[in-house]
């Protein structure tokens, strides 16, 4: 199967999606009493109805644009080359898991985790790289706890 | 204005203010010299440690971090063909060819005594001009404030490459980040889909590094060590300076750069790059040793360096008289200064006077500290290109994640900046710019509380903002940045199909 796409015609597809669904929530999110005909949901109205008719735009310039990436779904796809380009999702997925167990685990122990856990996600081999950031969780957990007076989790 | 000057170095001659600028300095300088570490994210990650300082050195420590960064940037222009930041790619066409000559320790210094010309310069002009202005827009009133972020927001055309759609809809989104929570005008909650935690809105610090810091960290992911041709070459610094007589060949070049410069930052929209060809490429026509431009020419290491550095003043012009901040790292600067509690614009200078002629004169102490700590310590540069990514990609992510946990004491925040950060990473790889979204993040406020205040000045009236002068400058200012985009446009697609 084939796909044609470009950056255009994806964000354009996104953002008309957000856009109509925020314009379709306004009425449950934003909650006014005020009887003048400005209140608090005239501004985020008109950026809702603004961003919907530009993401129509958006849409269009994609579908017009002749220049578009092509991709043919198969099992050949998944190659080194593709499995490559998404690495940054290994990097996005372990700092989501650090922001779930941050509240549990505590501010030392899940920066270990990560902090460690990206050196190992970029190969690093020299066990001192391992000590610096290490220590410098314990010194960014002083710093904020008895300089700056904030207390970490 | 005299007695303010004074009053600004006192407050500005204390242990805590030299010493934020000395740190801000040697951090902005490391910072700027890392390949892919700029000045704004230095900034942001000392955002949370300014919190507890007062204003001046607070300011001071950022505006160290912005100047160092800037001229920090040079160093791997010049040693290993990479620059540190966007402003200095014009340093590398001459930096990097009088490294493979041999002459690296010279570029490095003509880079610094440039960076310092640039920046003094354009400090002074700051400060006898800034106050000048703000005479002016001190009287200003909310259709004034309200046609000025317009204008602000306009900026977003200039910024936007060729698709201005994405640059709209980047500054929506900033907008819309900025009014989630509860309505400052009414009261009401919005957009917080039940969330008790929302009621306060996202603060400035988590948009700022989800935006910036984690969707930086995130798009560098496929960084390789192994792939790093930097690493892999050994430099080695010579001790050859410059010349008195290569010095005096460059005043012309850094006199004109920094005029160009100067005018390019005071432009909103435009930013330390634009100014550093632009100049390079009217110091390459002036010069008589045009022809060797482009081959280790120092002439052309101290036309870019002087005109970027320019623009660390001027560009502090419009932020400050008009709360317009010109590109991503004045717009970090202008939220710096809102978590200070001083909202830049027309009453910065009837409001803290002091505070803001100590920024101001502070930014010459910074200048003249740059050149101290670049004399001290030129030589050792290369070590800092030596810092492996990896390792500050690590140890910034902890830095990042307590700074957004010290705004509100919540790791609900860290979570919020987190997906911020992903959002902003996906954005960016579907060609969206990060500097619309901030433009909205921090103009989008005031757009909308200075728009429901002129309507009740005005029952609901719009020609309230064409009616008062001021406002329809701006106005007309802002209609003329939109115009000029599609006239560029029109014109560059003319050129490609001819």
């Amino acid at each position: 199967m084939k796909i044609k796409y470009n950056s255009n015609l994806i964000s354009g597809a996104l953002f008309l999606v957000v856009g109509i669904t925020m314009r379709l929530l306004v009425p449950s999110q934003i909650k006014t009493y005020e009887t003048s005909d400005i209140n608090a949901a005239t501004i985020p109205m008109l950026l809702l109805n603004m961003l919907i008719l530009l993401s129509i735009i958006l849409l269009i310039q994609g579908i017009c644009d002749k220049a578009k990436k092509e991709v043919i779904l198969s099992k050949k796809l998944l190659n080194k080359e593709t499995l490559a380009k998404l690495k940054p999702l290994i990097y996005m997925l372990m700092l989501l898991a650090y922001g779930m167990i941050l509240p549990y685990a505590g501010f030392t122990i899940s920066s270990l985790l990560l902090s460690n856990g990206i050196l190992l996600y970029f190969g690093a081999r020299k066990w001192w790289f391992y000590v610096i950031v290490s220590a410098n969780i314990f010194i960014a957990y002083y710093v904020f706890s008895n300089l700056l007076n904030v207390a970490l989790p | 204005m005299i007695e303010y000057i004074i009053a600004g170095f006192s407050a500005l001659l204390t242990f805590e203010s030299l010493l934020a600028i000395i740190i801000g300095l040697v951090c902005g300088i490391v910072i700027g010299a890392i390949p892919g570490l700029t000045a704004d994210l230095a900034i942001i990650l000392c955002l949370p440690i300014t919190y507890s300082m007062d204003p001046v050195p607070a300011i001071l420590l950022c505006l160290g971090l912005y100047c160092g960064g800037t001229y920090g940037g040079s160093i791997t222009a010049i040693l290993i063909n990479t620059p540190g930041t966007p402003a200095n790619a014009a340093t590398m066409l001459d930096g990097y060819p009088m490294t493979k000559k041999g002459k690296a320790f010279k570029a490095l210094t003509m880079a610094l005594y440039a960076s310092f010309v640039g920046g003094i310069i354009s400090a002074l002009i700051l400060l006898f001009a800034a106050p000048n202005i703000a005479k002016i827009t001190m009287h200003f009133g909310p259709p004034e404030y309200f046609s000025i972020a317009i204008f602000g927001l306009s900026i977003i055309a200039s910024i936007s490459n060729k698709n201005i759609i994405k640059g709209l809809i980047g500054g929506i989104v900033g907008i819309f980040v900025a009014i989630i929570g509860q309505d400052s005008v009414s009261g009401v909650v919005r957009f917080t889909f039940g969330s008790s935690k929302l009621a306060g809105g996202i603060p400035l610090i988590v948009t700022l590094v989800g935006l910036f810091a984690l969707a930086e960290l995130i798009s560098k992911a496929d960084y390789r060590p192994n792939e790093d041709m930097s690493r892999k070459t050994k430099l080695k610094i010579d001790r050859e300076t410059v010349s008195f007589g290569e010095f005096k060949r460059c005043i012309k070049a850094m006199l004109v750069s920094t005029g160009i410069g100067t005018i390019v930052g005071a432009t909103p929209g435009t930013g330390g790059g634009i100014a550093a060809f632009i100049s390079y490429d009217q110091t390459k026509k002036m010069s008589k040793r045009g022809d060797e431009f482009g081959t280790g020419e120092i002439e052309g290491v101290a036309a870019s360096e002087s005109a970027n550095n320019a623009t660390t003043g001027s560009t502090l012009i419009p932020l400050l008289t008009l709360g317009i901040p010109g590109d991503g790292c004045t717009a970090i600067l202008l939220g710096a200064l809102m978590l200070q509690g001083m909202v830049p614009g027309p009453s910065l200078f009837k409001d803290f006077p002091d505070t803001i002629y100590a920024i101001m004169v502070g930014l010459l102490f910074v200048n003249i500290f740059m050149l101290i700590i670049g004399k001290l310590f030129t030589r050792y540069y290369v070590n800092i290109t030596r810092i492996p990514y990896e390792l500050m990609s690590a140890i910034i992510v902890i830095y990042c994640v307590a700074g957004t946990f010290s705004s509100e004491a919540s790791t609900f925040h860290v979570l919020v900046s987190i997906i911020i950060g992903i959002v902003s990473f996906i954005l960016r790889k579907l060609d969206f710019g990060v500097v619309p979204i901030i433009l909205g993040v921090v103009l989008g406020s005031l757009v909308e509380l200075n728009f429901r205040r002129s309507m009740v000045l005005s029952n609901n009236s719009m020609s309230i903002f064409i009616s008062r002068p001021f406002s329809l400058i701006f106005l007309l200012l802002a209609a003329f940045s939109v115009v000029f985009f599609f006239y560029k446009l029109i014109k560059s697609g003319k050129k490609e199909t001819t």
